[in-house]
């Protein structure tokens, strides 16, 4: 086991022996990480602790005054996995967290490719992009509420008006639109980010490959092919995994939007958590729903650590 | 040498500071008091007037106020009980009262009451709403009814009368609902349809009740009984006919209502204060009647108790929680408390003749208190939360959706059903 040592110069004096200097361990980093650690302890791993312990008894509030918590094992799981809504909420959350991603990177890549460009006003259009992602959540699910209002919103009365459709469309009310449209404004929120980090990978690929290209005749479609998109991988699933793992777990905007409505159309693992815990007041199945979903961006967290690990090793 | 005896003598006056505004609060009991309701401009002012008057009473005697908007309010509040840190005293909604306790939130009240009158003075039902098991948990704050809002003019204008049955009320919501070209002009009478909004379900339960049901009988979900069906599908047709706002909120309804550009809308007391804000001019053309029986001759209503206060089950301090309800159940607090916020108390005979004179609107919500039937459907008390969010989703499919009414209210069934086992 490798022991930290200091790296200050003259940490072992002298007149240590030569023993004394080799099994003498510096406390002092981990005295430096400890105030962390510790604040990490208390407002995350002894809540997920908590979380996993609850989500193994039966925790039914308005049952725990006659029948108390009892361990049960593995039964709110069992009754998760047996629950329907449960696996519509999974895929939900797979089709929510893919669309929502795969959108945000392709219309950040165009704008990131728009603003790498040099032309005249480049400096305010770069900060207005960033307006969507600093509007707070809240804020910007309410607006996207009043655009898709049915009969007041902007996005209606729009497509009424031009004879792109005949009668309103229920976004936020019908299940299918309700999916489409969490997206919709999920992309617009999330993309500014996405767009600053390819913007930034775009600036790091050197002039002169586009030149090579050019000499070579590569086509613009050539360029893009063969430089850009290799120039771009290692941000790009930085950008893929980082957005992901956000999106997947993304509570605000759905709850705000349809509060997992119509139905259980629009509903999340972490919509559905919240619901269970305070709707339906099953605080151990919410904690189980819960340790799901965590071990689920756990893996993609990891798949992150991973890749970026790799890549860190490749440059 | 100096520095040093300078040092001792700061830090002994620190700590001398520290010590005496902590030694004269230590005289004082801090109450926590849970409401969603101190910025209401209808509650507001009288919870202020009723804790300073209570201070100034009791100054051993602190009441902390821990307000929280509505909606975030109830999910506080759970997160408090089931930490074991709620405040001492808290305030229900009539409708989720029963759940709080079902969690043995509350502690039972009735060797407090015993040594007072409130019983006595108080409507009938402060027997039986809060009592659960033979114990009471509450002392019911506010009651309400809901009732239909007119507007006068255009009802005069349309050559109709106050509807005495639904035909009626079909009728002239229909004649009230104006179009210029494809766009609605006016709306005949707002429906609460937005299967987001929590009241989805208690508005649509009104047209339920005019056909003589509620949404449970006898301990047993009867959404398949065909007077809940004909209620519902009253609704679904008006609804249909475009005589409401798609998908309204009751905010969207209010506004609609005193911009005179909604004839008819359903709402509770608190409701006319809204309208003296948003268009006082309007309110000579404001009337109210009470939504009449499908057949006629009769009315109907929801509400009950709508504001309970209790003693929390965890509190270190009970009995001085209990002074203070007792305080504010005084016949005096009771009548401000009917002035302050247009609200019938708990206790009988509170609005004064000069009030109801002043304000005749209000007969209708008063005569509404004696008909209201309880928003949890009978013998499901503790289980509303998740029946209502089961109830608006199937009334979400029904009005927005247009899935056929027998159907979806059969298939809300068999969900409900399996909730009451759980």
């Amino acid at each position: 086991m490798s022991v930290p040592t200091s790296p200050r110069l003259h940490a072992n004096p002298p007149f240590l022996s030569a023993a004394r200097r080799r099994t003498r361990v510096d406390f002092l980093p981990y005295l430096l990480f400890l105030p962390a650690l510790l604040a990490i302890g208390a407002v995350l791993f002894y809540p997920v602790v908590q979380a996993i312990l609850i989500s193994l008894r039966a925790y039914y509030l308005p049952k725990v005054a006659t029948s108390g918590t009892p361990f049960i094992g593995l039964a709110n799981y069992r009754a998760i996995s047996e629950a329907p809504e449960f696996w519509h909420a999974l895929l939900f959350n797979a089709v929510y967290t893919v669309g929502s991603v795969v959108g945000l990177y392709v219309l950040s890549l165009l704008v990131a490719m728009l603003l790498n460009d040099e032309f005249r006003g480049r400096g305010l259009f770069r900060a207005l992009v960033i307006v969507p992602w600093a509007v707070p959540y809240v804020v910007a699910a309410l607006t996207w509420i009043w655009i898709f209002d049915i009969q007041f919103g902007v996005l209606n009365s729009v497509l009424l008006r031009t004879g792109v459709i005949e009668k309103a469309v229920p976004w936020l009310l019908s299940p299918n639109w309700a999916k489409f449209s969490v997206i919709l404004s999920t992309i617009w929120k999330q993309f500014p980010f996405a767009a600053i980090m390819l913007l930034a990978g775009l600036q790091g690929i050197p002039r002169e490959l586009y030149e090579a290209a050019d000499v070579d005749g590569a086509s613009a479609l050539g360029r893009f092919r063969y430089v850009t998109l290799p120039g771009l991988h290692n941000v790009s699933l930085l950008v893929i995994l980082l957005s992901g793992i956000q999106i997947f777990k993304l509570f605000t905007v759905i709850y705000l939007l349809t509060a997992g409505g119509p139905g259980h159309a629009t509903e999340t693992l972490v919509v559905q958590t919240y619901l269970e815990a305070f709707s339906t007041f099953d605080m151990g199945r919410a904690s189980a729903i819960g340790v799901v979903t965590l071990v689920i961006t756990l893996v993609f967290s990891f798949l992150l650590i991973r890749f970026g690990y790799r890549e860190e090793a490749k440059t | 040498m100096m520095p040093r005896r300078l040092t001792a003598i700061l830090l002994v006056l620190l700590v001398g500071l520290a010590i005496a505004p902590g030694a004269a609060l230590a005289a004082k009991t801090a109450l926590r008091m849970g409401t969603w309701q101190a910025d209401d401009p209808a509650f507001g002012p009288f919870y202020k007037e009723a804790i300073a008057a209570f201070q100034k009473a009791n100054p051993d005697l602190e009441i902390v106020l821990e307000h929280s908007p509505s909606a975030a309010y109830w999910d506080k509040l759970l997160t408090q009980i089931a930490t074991k840190n709620a405040p001492d005293i808290m305030k229900f909604a009539g409708y989720n009262f029963h759940e709080y306790v079902a969690m043995n939130a509350l502690e039972a009240l009735d060797g407090f009451l015993a040594k007072t009158d409130i019983l006595r003075r108080f409507y009938p039902v402060q027997k039986s709403f809060p009592v659960v098991d033979g114990k009471a948990y509450a002392v019911i704050l506010m009651q309400r009814g809901t009732a239909v809002y007119y507007n006068m003019r255009m009802l005069q204008e349309a050559g109709l009368a106050i509807p005495k049955d639904l035909k009626q009320l079909a009728e002239a919501a229909k004649k009230l609902t104006k179009k210029r070209g494809a766009e609605t002009v006016q709306y005949g009478l707002g429906l609460r349809t937005d299967p987001k909004h929590q009241d989805v379900q208690e508005y649509t339960l009104l047209f339920a009740l005019a056909y003589g049901s509620h949404w449970s009988a006898n301990g047993k979900w009867v959404l398949t009984d065909p007077k809940v069906i004909q209620g519902v599908q009253f609704a679904k047709d008006l609804y249909d006919a475009g005589v409401s706002p798609l998908s309204a909120q009751p905010n969207l309804l209010r506004e609609l209502f005193w911009q005179e550009k909604l004839a008819m809308q359903i709402d509770g007391p608190w409701y006319y204060a809204q309208i003296e804000k948003g268009n006082p001019k309007m309110l000579k053309d404001v009337g109210s009647f009470l939504l009449p029986t499908a057949g006629g001759g009769g009315a109907v209503s929801t509400g009950g108790p709508m504001n309970l206060i209790g003693v929390s089950s965890n509190s270190k301090f009970k009995a001085e929680a209990w002074k203070f309800i007792e305080f504010i159940s005084q016949s005096e607090w009771q009548r401000k408390f009917a002035d302050a916020s247009f609200n019938v108390p708990g206790m009988k005979g509170a609005l004064s003749a000069e009030f109801l004179k002043a304000n005749p609107w209000f007969g209708t919500f008063q005569e509404a208190i004696d008909v209201a039937e309880q928003i949890p459907p009978p013998g499901f008390e503790t289980k509303f939360s998740p029946f209502r969010k089961t109830m608006n989703g199937a009334l979400g499919d029904i009005f927005i959706l247009g899935k056929p009414v027998q159907e979806t209210l059969k298939a809300a069934q068999g969900e409900l059903e399996k909730l009451a086992t759980r």
